[in-house]
């Protein structure tokens, strides 16, 4: 092996090195601290996308009850049929807005379900941001009795 | 005050999917919470970071705020098919004091959670159905 084909080979092995630490999970509190302390759904999806107009879809799916005795734990349905990187879950009630952020893995069938907490009513936002670029949302709106945020 | 712990972990496999139930024993404090009960909003514990692993296989990954409920609690599916899914004992092999073999025993799905004060919370549970795939 010569001198060149040795460097470009050298290289090729540091570049494949580095690629597998990207598909390690990403812990978005570290990498992205803006979105944790964003004070609205807009400012959070443009922390975490740098985007501001999510586009809307039927294939992103939410369920929440319409109205709820306690906001201390609002169950939440959500998932989604698109081929998705991460999906983030975001409200409006509470002083800050994310909730949560879901990486998805190749074993991952996208439906989850979790209890959050509302202050007041307000909307539940669920957003994915697929393997073509593109982010994509569904949102619906929940009636909250008694806020849960209070303690 | 109930120790933190995940407290639960429940996995029913169908069909090649198994779906996983955690339940969580965490105040999970909000700011806000902390600053009217200690005066002080840094005192704040929620769990930020919550990993579910089948031996080297990331198979959840959440990074998660103050806005879930008090003792969470967490539902997701993953598929199973390239796993190994034990066999469960019926109700009379347990009354004849059968055992399993080593062969029967299936992957453990570990759960790994992460608060805001740093501890570290783990529970492994089986992955087991009654009936054969």
């Amino acid at each position: 092996m010569n001198r060149r084909n040795f460097l470009s080979f050298a290289g090729s092995a540091v570049a494949l090195s580095v690629i597998p630490m990207n598909l390690i999970a990403e812990d978005y509190r570290k990498s992205k601290p803006s979105v944790w302390t964003a004070h609205n759904i807009d400012d959070a999806t443009k922390a975490l996308y740098n985007i501001k107009d999510a586009i809307h879809s039927d294939e992103v799916q939410i369920e929440v009850p319409n109205i709820n005795s306690s906001g201390g734990a609002v169950p939440v349905k959500f998932g989604t049929t698109l081929d998705a990187k991460t999906i983030a879950l975001f409200q409006d009630a509470n002083p800050e807005s994310a909730v949560a952020v879901y990486e998805v893995n190749i074993y991952d069938v996208k439906q989850y379900e979790a209890k959050i907490k509302m202050a007041v009513s307000g909307t539940i936002m669920v957003l994915v941001e697929g393997t073509d670029g593109k982010i994509y949302m569904n949102k619906a709106k929940t009636e909250v009795a008694a806020g849960g945020c209070e303690g | 005050m109930a120790k933190n712990k995940i407290t639960a972990i429940k996995v029913k496999i169908k069909n090649n999917v198994a779906t996983a139930k955690m339940v969580f024993s965490h105040p999970m404090m909000t700011y806000n919470q902390a600053k009217t009960k200690t005066g002080n909003s840094d005192d704040a514990n929620f769990i930020t970071h919550i990993t579910g692993k089948v031996g080297k296989e990331t198979v959840l990954d959440i990074s998660t705020s103050q806005f879930f409920s008090k003792n969470p609690i967490f539902k997701f599916k993953f598929k199973s098919d390239t796993f190994k899914v034990g066999r469960k004992l019926s109700g009379r092999e347990l009354d004849n004091g059968a055992t399993r073999k080593e062969s029967e025993k299936g992957d453990l799905l570990t759960v790994t959670a992460v608060d805001r004060k740093g501890n570290i919370y783990t529970k492994s549970v089986e992955l087991a159905a009654r009936k054969k795939r």
